[in-house]
This record gives C-alpha cells, structure tokens and sequence, in this order.
C-alpha cells in the first residue's frame, strides 16, 4: 500500500521499536491526489449532508465526524464562505452527477482530511 | 526594503509556520548562513565549496573489501590457515566463523594511469579508475548492520540523530524551489534495515529530512490530481488548507512537523509539475538510457536510480542518496554464505550504471562540482563463514570517492597484509564526514545544533578532513 508506505508503514521483516514518523512532500501528494481519498471525501460529505439543506448543519458535522469536535464561530464563517463560493463556481458548470452542494462539501471534507489537525495525533 | 526575486518567493513560500521555525533556529544562531523565513531557503556555506551536491552510493549490506578494491596476495598463502590477527569476538553475533583465511574468489588488475587495484567483477567502473579516490583504511564501530547504518548515516550508532543528508540540508539549505533537498533512492528489493531511520532529522526540524522515491514504477506516486478535480478547484482546496494548517501551527508553537506540513504542501504542490518532468527518465535520448544498462534486466533498477540521480543533482538536490541492496541477507551485500555468488549478482546490479553515472557527470561538467562517494556500512571479515562466505567486518574496510574536489587516480591508507585492519592512515567514519562536509564549504566543527543543553555535531568530538585526499 503505497500510502501506508508514505506514512512510515514499518518493514514486516524486523521487530520495530518504536514507529517514525515523517513529514514529507510525497505524503501530501498522496493525500492531494489519491483516488481513495476523493472517494472517502464524497462519502463524508454525502453522510454530513442535511436534511433541511442547512450547509451550516453540514459543516458542523463534518468537524464532529473528522475531527471529534464543533467548529468554532469563526472557523464555521471560513467553512461557509468557501462552500459557497465553490457551490457557486460549480452552478454554472453543466453534466456533473453530483449536485453543486455536495461538490462542494466534497471539496470541503477534503481540506479537512488533508489538514494538520486531522493527520496529527494530539 | 530590497528583495530579489529568489528572496521574495523564499519569503512567500515559507509562510507563516516557517518563520516561527526560523526564529526557533536563529534564536540558537545556528545557522550558517543568513537568516530567511524558510527552512529550506539557500544559505551560505562556511567558505567556498569545491562540490554543490553528493551522490552517496550506499552498497548496503557491506561489500567486501579484500575482493574488490584491496588485494592481499598473503591470504592466498594462508587460505585455509588460521591468520594471527584474528579474534572468536570479530564473529557477528556468536556466529559459528572459524579462524580459517579465505582468499578471494576474484582476479585483480590495475587500472589507469595510477595503476588502481579493481577486481574483475567491476570492468565498467575500472575504466574509471584515473577519477577514483580509492580509500582503503576506513573503519566503523560496530559489526552490526542496524548500529553500523546508523553511524555511517548520522556519525552514531544509536537511532535518533540526524543523518548527513539533514546536516547538508541544515547547513545549506535548498538550491531548488521545487524539489526535495535531500533525496533517497532505494533499491528494488526494499529498504535497508532501520528504514526511514536511515535518512532521519533526528533531533531537527522536520523539514531537513530525506526524501524516498519509489524503487519501481513511477518514483513519485499520485503527481496529478484524479481526473475529476481541476486544477483551480485543488488551488481553492489548498488555499483554504494553507489558512487552516497556519492557524493550527500558531496554535501549536512547538511543533515543528506543523511548520514542515506546511511547506510539505506547498513542495508537493509545485513538484506536480516540476517533479514530474524531473523524474521521467523516458525523456533522456534511448542511448543515455541504454549507457546507464536500463535496458537489461539486471541493471535497470540501479540504472535507473543513477540516471534519476544525474537528473536531480543537475536541478538542484543537494544530497541523493542511492541504495544498492533492500531487506536483508542475499538480497543486500551480505555475503555471509556464498560471496562469489552475492557479489556477482550485486556487482552485475551496479557496476555499468555507476560507470554510466561517472562518465555522464563528468561529460556534463557536474563531476567538478558533485561529490560521489561508493561504500556500505562496513566491509568483510578475511575469514571464511560457512566455506565460501565472509561475515561483517567493521575493522579495516574500502571506500571510494570521485568529482567534487577529491583527488582521482589515487589510493589512500592501508590494512594490514591480511586486509583485516585498518593500519596506514586510518580514516574513521567522523573523519569521512568532516571531510564530505568540507567539500560543501561546511566546517564541521562550527555546524552545530542545539538539543537537550549542548551543541551537536555530525562529527560528535572527533573527526578532521582528510587532506590528503583533496585536490
């Protein structure tokens, strides 16, 4: 699994004492770019979509599922802010399956998968 | 205030967790250089350099010394005696080795002008000789591969200091905006013991250490983004993730893996164009791969891990360091049962691509500036281990060095006439790593870094550059 690999995956040959832990370029590219990841962030923000269509709801349990945690006032501004404005660039792209919403959380739980917070172990 | 252009896109490229982290540094006033807001920025050597880059070859899995590159005609006359020098304790690990001389399997010539020793299982690399500075009096401290990597890599035989390839990246910071500094390249058959431990920032920031390519397929994997994303939509996602990353390292002041993902992104952002056009080796003209043996199964991987190498010292990298050699036993260097067969295979695996690699310097006029140097964590014992074997062997062992500043055509030290230690002008690893960093125009004992109360160095309280060996 070249991503377990990427993020320090021990050699099953040997006893391992204790597990590295790096920080390199080539684990954000595979975070970026990775299918798996893509797909994971669809299902995320596919699981997060609100009923009553509320983005505000949506978000707020993206952090809860992703991040064990409700985003603060202004962290939910940001949050909504780039919703909407990816929601708004997708409106006038036509033949996508998804609608405009739900690219855009995808969008959305993409960040945070790729974010400080979620990778590292506090 | 007057900024140039590299200063302006170092500044903006570090960011904000970049300049908690250098402020982290400077507060020590332990950087060579002039102070910027990326970890990665280009600093200014001690004193001029003689070479930009290193090319470390690392026959991992100790090649063996009294077959390749140190003749001793008397282990002919005591094959199958004991030899007098010998200890039961020069055994790895209550092996059962006995005290019984092996001459070696190989036929030598000499090579060159200088008439250099090459045995016959290395005939592309003898018509190199007049560029090699062979060194034949290294020794280690410990005949175990874990300890023994460590110290070849970090000058320690404990985990948990940074290797040579971070102190070059501390010391000098990046030559290319849009590689990695410090590139690691490994063999086909997997890594080496210890793994990334090998090319570890120990104690360091997170952003001085090496990076590993893939061995096979494409040496970066995910360089584009899937089909379904475009291109401004991945720059809105990293826009946010940038603002998002920076809040949480401000928060988070003491850690600088924070900072490191940081400018991670922002590397693996531009790599996804400038890594993949760096990486793909298809561009070179079929007879530049062809010289480097891509074409043959046996030295395509290596090849190609000399070509890629060539590739990355000519943008920039500053220390690449090439496996030869994964896992362990028959698959690295470690001929503890056959060595003929071992060193055959392993000598085939490299032998046209380091040649390849040499001559291609030297035509693109990078061998006067980059640093190659050949060697494995130790060499091997002039006893015989199960009848045609050789265990490891730390005592007295062969190293070569080319380009850069160093003296070709030469030999230098000795071991005793049984090849068994290390005599005449002994060079220790420190000594070989003062030395290297001496060729980048770093002083060794003035590169420190402060941890836990006291300055270290990658040469600890020993080493001095060998000056014999320059040029």
């Amino acid at each position: 699994m070249p991503m377990m690999e990427l993020f320090d995956a021990p050699t099953t040959t040997d006893s391992c004492a204790e597990r590295t832990r790096s920080v390199v370029p080539t684990q954000a590219l595979v975070l970026m770019n990775d299918e798996f990841v893509e797909d994971q962030a669809g299902f995320l923000a596919q699981r997060a979509a609100a009923d009553d269509g509320k983005a505000a709801k949506a978000i707020a349990r993206m952090h809860v599922l992703a991040l064990a945690r409700e985003p603060s006032a202004e962290r939910l501004k940001q949050a909504l802010a780039f919703v909407s404005a990816r929601e708004a660039a997708y409106a006038s792209e036509a033949g996508a399956k998804a609608s405009p919403r739900q690219r855009a959380l995808t969008d959305l739980a993409h960040v945070l998968f790729n974010s400080s917070e979620f990778i590292t172990i506090e | 205030m007057n900024l140039s252009r590299r200063q302006m896109l170092q500044l903006s490229g570090g960011g904000f967790g970049a300049l908690a982290l250098n402020s982290l540094l400077h507060a020590e006033g332990a950087l060579a250089g002039t102070p910027s807001a990326n970890p990665l920025a280009a600093r200014a050597p001690h004193f001029a350099p003689r070479a930009k880059a290193v090319i470390f070859l690392f026959m991992y899995g100790g090649p063996s010394h009294v077959d390749l590159f140190d003749p001793k005609p008397e282990l002919e006359k005591w094959h199958g005696q004991a030899i007098p020098v010998w200890k039961p304790e020069d055994a790895f690990m209550g092996r059962k080795t006995q005290n019984v001389a092996m001459k070696s399997y190989y036929q030598f010539a000499k090579h060159g002008r200088a008439g250099i020793d090459i045995a016959e299982p290395y005939p592309f690399l003898a018509r190199h000789a007049d560029e090699l500075c062979v060194i034949r009096s290294l020794h280690a401290e410990s005949n175990n591969h874990g300890p023994a990597l460590f110290q070849m890599n970090s000058g320690f035989i404990q985990a948990g200091r940074p290797s040579m390839g971070s102190w070059v990246t501390y010391g000098l910071g990046s030559e290319s905006e849009n590689l990695p500094a410090f590139v690691v390249l490994m063999d086909h058959q997997g890594a080496p013991v210890n793994g990334a431990l090998n090319w570890s920032n120990g104690f360091m920031p997170a952003a001085f250490q090496g990076v590993p390519f893939r061995s096979s397929g494409d040496p970066i994997a995910y360089l584009t983004p899937p089909k379904n994303v475009s291109a401004s939509q991945q720059r809105a996602r990293l826009d946010l993730l940038r603002q998002w990353n920076e809040e949480y390292a401000a928060a988070n002041p003491a850690e600088s893996s924070l900072a490191a993902r940081i400018a991670s992104y922002e590397l693996a952002f531009r790599m996804q164009v400038s890594a993949a056009e760096c990486v793909d080796v298809t561009r070179e003209p079929e007879s530049v791969r062809k010289l480097y043996g891509m074409d043959r199964p046996v030295t395509q991987h290596f090849g190609r891990n000399c070509l890629l190498a060539r590739r990355l010292v000519e943008r920039g990298v500053r220390f690449v360091q090439l496996y030869s050699g994964g896992n362990e036993g028959p698959k690295a260097w470690d001929a503890h049962d056959d060595l003929r067969k071992n060193h055959d295979l392993h000598c085939a695996e490299t032998d046209q691509p380091i040649a390849a690699l040499l001559h291609d310097l030297k035509v693109t006029g990078l061998l006067d500036t980059t640093l190659v140097v050949w060697g494995g964590e130790f060499g091997r014992s002039p006893v015989a281990e199960n009848g045609k074997g050789r265990d490891h062997h730390p005592k007295g062992f062969t190293m070569w060095m080319a380009g850069g500043g160093i003296k070709g055509g030469m030999t230098y030290g000795a071991t005793d006439q049984f090849g068994y230690a290390a005599v005449e002008k002994p060079v220790s690893v420190p000594d070989l790593h003062a030395t290297i960093l001496h060729q980048l125009g770093l002083d060794h004992e003035r590169l420190t870094y402060r941890n836990t109360g006291r300055d270290y160095r990658l040469t600890d309280v020993s080493g001095e550059v060998v000056r014999g060996l320059l040029s």
